[in-house]
């Protein structure tokens, strides 16, 4: 067994509790609950009527951009943290390197932001 | 056999002196950045015209930055090296982009290209292609690989609103990832046996029995196969050739195939050479299935750029067969075919963009019709492509294919020899089709001439080249023979 | 024991969730078990002690890559349906292949093992800690590829822009510098309307 695993042993309870429950709340509505299954109660009620038309609408291309370019920076940030805790022992080339790697993305988010891709028109 | 004498030992070279054997891949790219931030500020109207101009430059100074850094060595700690084959690579790569630029520099607006991004992820990509021809590890192989496809199929899909753009750019990016999944399940497989993802580790263990690193080695292969469309895995070529505007489609055409041909070089003489036995069976594969594609397929085509396409893949099998080959003169005989073939795609290309008929540029075969009527100089000099790549003696294409089939029969694959010559006989069958379109038949509609400046250097040059390759041959002797992997 | 129970239980997650990505017949619910797939990859990451790319695995892809799936299954709109019973002719081929692919590779893993003796062994990842040794070497003996991701991604920001960027004609916005610009001149006019005669 796995030392550091312990310390993910609250997640896997928590996780195996959140699973228990939501298995019992649906089990227990199925078997008190009284059931009287008819065809009406599957009909749009009342002054309802069958839909015109798919709910879901097309989503706009900017929101598409948006994303994209967040997920850039999600990375670069990912690209932060091992720095961050190994800095001590990596010295001023360490240090250097990602200063050269948040300037490249750094002109990266100049042009977008003159191209006024971060704009919603 | 193979002999060990063109295989040099390189010396580590540690720190930042390393860097400067990475001087043309880092001009490159920091210029780039410069650039994109001067286009954004001061580039208004012109911001096409000017970034191509640009980018002119900066591929020229990178021209002769590698040219006259003649240091070899290993750099960043083993990741990274420069020998005189990836010199020699990198020179016709950044000849090839040189050309693109060129070709694009007035042609954007009528292919729907006129986006300065194009020049960016232009030069954004041959930065890939220079670090790909000197990677030496499997993860600079990897990265490099990607960095040099990503703004590829991004190029693709520059002309907007066009359903074939984006077609061919869709096909290329899903059969492309696909691929890269493949060589990247083959590093990993690859890594698990050897423990190690430097290429000097995996070429000092005897390998040759290990079904681990075979089947790695098999998964990469076919990844590069992809990559260089060569049948099996050619699917993807004739559509992405069609669908995307003609300066991208020369550029998918020349520059990454010769950057992926220069590491496969590198892959089958120095990494992989312990089990060079296990690797041939399957190039013959390759070479021989690109051929017999290539060669059928073309033959039915109506669409020029799609018949160029099926003539690429049979091309690229007969340079396998120099792959093949394993030996010195096998070598030799790839850099001179790369060097042919990209000048005559040159010239093939700078025909069909400087064509235009009812203001639109020509995409049959039948557009061609004609064209000995209206523009005499124009048709001779296709002609004259047209002859070189089926292989017709004076002419260069004659060289290329008799040192490849030449360096087989001296490693004593003769019947792989003979099918080659078979097949480039069908290959002339489709060649001599265009040149009776053009010749023999008349059309009503004129075609008209949009050639400037730009494509009639490029016309001549290649023209240049072609006819007078035996005489440029010595030149091309001195820089190809010495040349150490 | 129970470690390797619940590794594979894990796994069959992971397994099953990815079979229901290419069997559901809703593209969304497709994108939901993709992010099943993604939780459950991550913890078998934390099996290998490799506790950092396990939560990369979350943030960037559950938290950003899933949600961009999301925007384009929302975007396409397309009828999943329809385009999947083109594909169903090809299945019968793709079995084939799948399956031949499937048998060599268990054969040699399982049958005819013997060429596939391990020629150096792959370092130990159980006693390190994952963050710190991937950084110690990440910025500085592999700098070179660090530098190239930088690059990837400066060209997936440039690749993103040129194809979705659009300018749309007609659109009002507000232009600050052109507001704070404006003078007295411009946009007063000052008339001086006489008694009666004004309209």
């Amino acid at each position: 067994m796995n030392e550091n695993l312990i310390n993910y042993l609250p997640i896997l309870i928590f996780i195996m509790f959140a699973i228990a429950i939501c298995i019992a709340f649906i089990a227990s509505a199925f078997v008190v609950g009284n059931q009287n299954p008819d065809p009406e109660k599957n009909t749009p009620f009342e002054c309802g009527f069958d839909v015109f038309e798919d709910t879901r609408v097309n989503f706009d291309v900017r929101f598409y951009l948006v994303a994209i370019l967040f997920i850039i920076f999600d990375l670069e940030i990912a690209f932060l943290f091992p720095w961050a805790v190994s800095l001590g022992n990596i010295g001023l080339f360490g240090f250097w390197s990602m200063m050269f790697f948040l300037l490249v993305l750094t002109f990266g988010f100049i042009y977008e932001w003159k191209k006024g891709a971060l704009e919603w028109e | 056999m193979f002999t060990q004498n063109i295989i040099n030992n390189y010396l580590q070279i540690p720190g930042i002196d390393g860097m400067l054997l990475a001087m043309p891949e880092i001009f490159i790219f920091c210029s780039t950045l410069i650039l994109m931030i001067l286009d954004i500020f001061f580039f208004k109207e012109k911001s096409f015209k000017n970034t191509n101009k640009f980018g002119i430059f900066i591929i020229i100074i990178a021209f002769f930055l590698a040219l006259l850094l003649p240091s070899t060595g290993i750099a960043f700690n083993g990741l990274y090296f420069v020998s005189e084959l990836s010199t020699f690579f990198k020179l016709i790569i950044l000849l090839s982009i040189f050309f693109v630029f060129l070709l694009s520099h007035n042609k954007a607006d009528i292919e729907g290209i006129k986006f300065s991004e194009f020049n960016f992820l232009l030069l954004l990509s041959t930065c890939g292609m220079l670090i790909l021809v000197s990677s030496n590890s499997f993860l600079t192989f990897f990265l490099a690989l990607e960095l040099q496809a990503l703004p590829i199929y991004v190029m693709c899909a520059l002309k907007k609103n066009d359903i074939k753009s984006a077609e061919a750019s869709l096909k290329y990016f899903l059969l492309g990832a696909l691929s890269s999944g493949f060589i990247l399940f083959g590093i990993s497989l690859i890594y698990g046996f050897v423990g190690s993802i430097s290429f000097e580790q995996v070429s000092n263990i005897s390998l040759k029995e290990n079904m681990g690193i075979n089947f790695g080695l098999i998964l990469i292969l076919a990844g590069v196969a992809f990559k260089i469309s060569s049948a099996p895995f050619h699917m993807w070529a004739p559509d992405v050739y069609e669908g995307t505007p003609s300066p991208i489609t020369f550029f998918i055409a020349t520059a990454p195939k010769i950057s992926i041909l220069g590491i496969l070089i590198y892959l089958i003489y120095r990494v992989f050479s312990g089990i060079h036995d296990n690797l041939s069976d399957l190039i013959i594969v390759l070479s021989l299935s690109s051929m017999l594609v290539g060669s059928i397929g073309a033959i039915v085509q109506k669409n020029l750029k799609r018949l160029i396409a099926y003539s690429s893949i049979a091309h690229m099998g007969f340079i396998l067969v120099g792959m093949v080959a394993f030996s010195e003169k096998g070598l030799h005989a790839i850099m001179y075919y790369l060097i042919i073939y990209l000048f005559l795609l040159t010239g093939v290309f700078a025909i069909i963009l400087s064509l235009q008929k009812d203001d639109k540029p020509i995409e049959l075969i039948s557009d061609l019709k004609g064209l000995y009527n209206d523009h005499p100089f124009i048709s001779i000099c296709l002609l004259i492509f047209m002859f070189s790549l089926a292989g017709i003696p004076p002419l260069s294409g004659f060289f290329g294919k008799w040192l490849v089939f030449f360096s087989a029969i001296d490693s004593g694959f003769y019947i792989l020899a003979i099918l080659g010559v078979l097949f480039s006989v069908i290959s002339a069958f489709y060649y001599l089709k265009i040149i009776r379109v053009m010749f023999f038949e008349n059309s009503d509609t004129p075609l008209i001439i949009d050639g400037n400046r730009e494509i009639r250097f490029l016309i001549n040059l290649s023209l240049f080249v072609s006819v007078l390759f035996f005489a440029l041959f010595p030149i091309f002797d001195y820089m190809i023979l010495n040349t150490k992997i | 024991m129970y470690y390797s129970m619940l590794f594979y239980i894990f796994s069959f997650f992971v397994i099953a969730s990815s079979i229901g990505v290419i069997t559901s017949k809703n593209p969304v619910y497709c994108v939901l078990y993709l992010i099943l797939a993604f939780i459950n990859s991550a913890i078998l990451f934390l099996f290998l002690n490799a506790e950092f790319l396990a939560m990369l695995l979350i943030v960037v892809y559950v938290g950003a890559v899933a949600v961009l799936f999301l925007f384009v299954v929302m975007m396409l709109n397309i009828n999943i349906e329809e385009k999947k019973s083109k594909f169903l002719k090809f299945k019968p081929l793709s079995i084939i292949l799948g399956s031949i692919i499937l048998v060599e590779f268990l054969y040699f893993l399982i049958i005819d093992n013997s060429t596939l003796e391990k020629l150096s062994n792959t370092p130990n990842l159980e006693q390190k800690n994952n963050t710190i040794s991937l950084g110690n070497i990440l910025y500085t003996d592999f700098a070179l590829l660090f530098q190239m991701c930088g690059v990837i991604l400066l060209v997936a920001m440039i690749g993103a822009i040129v194809l979705t960027l659009r300018k749309r004609p007609g659109v009002k916005k507000q232009i600050i510098k052109n507001q704070v610009d404006t003078k007295k001149e411009d946009v007063i006019e000052v008339v001086s309307v006489k008694n009666n005669e004004g309209a």
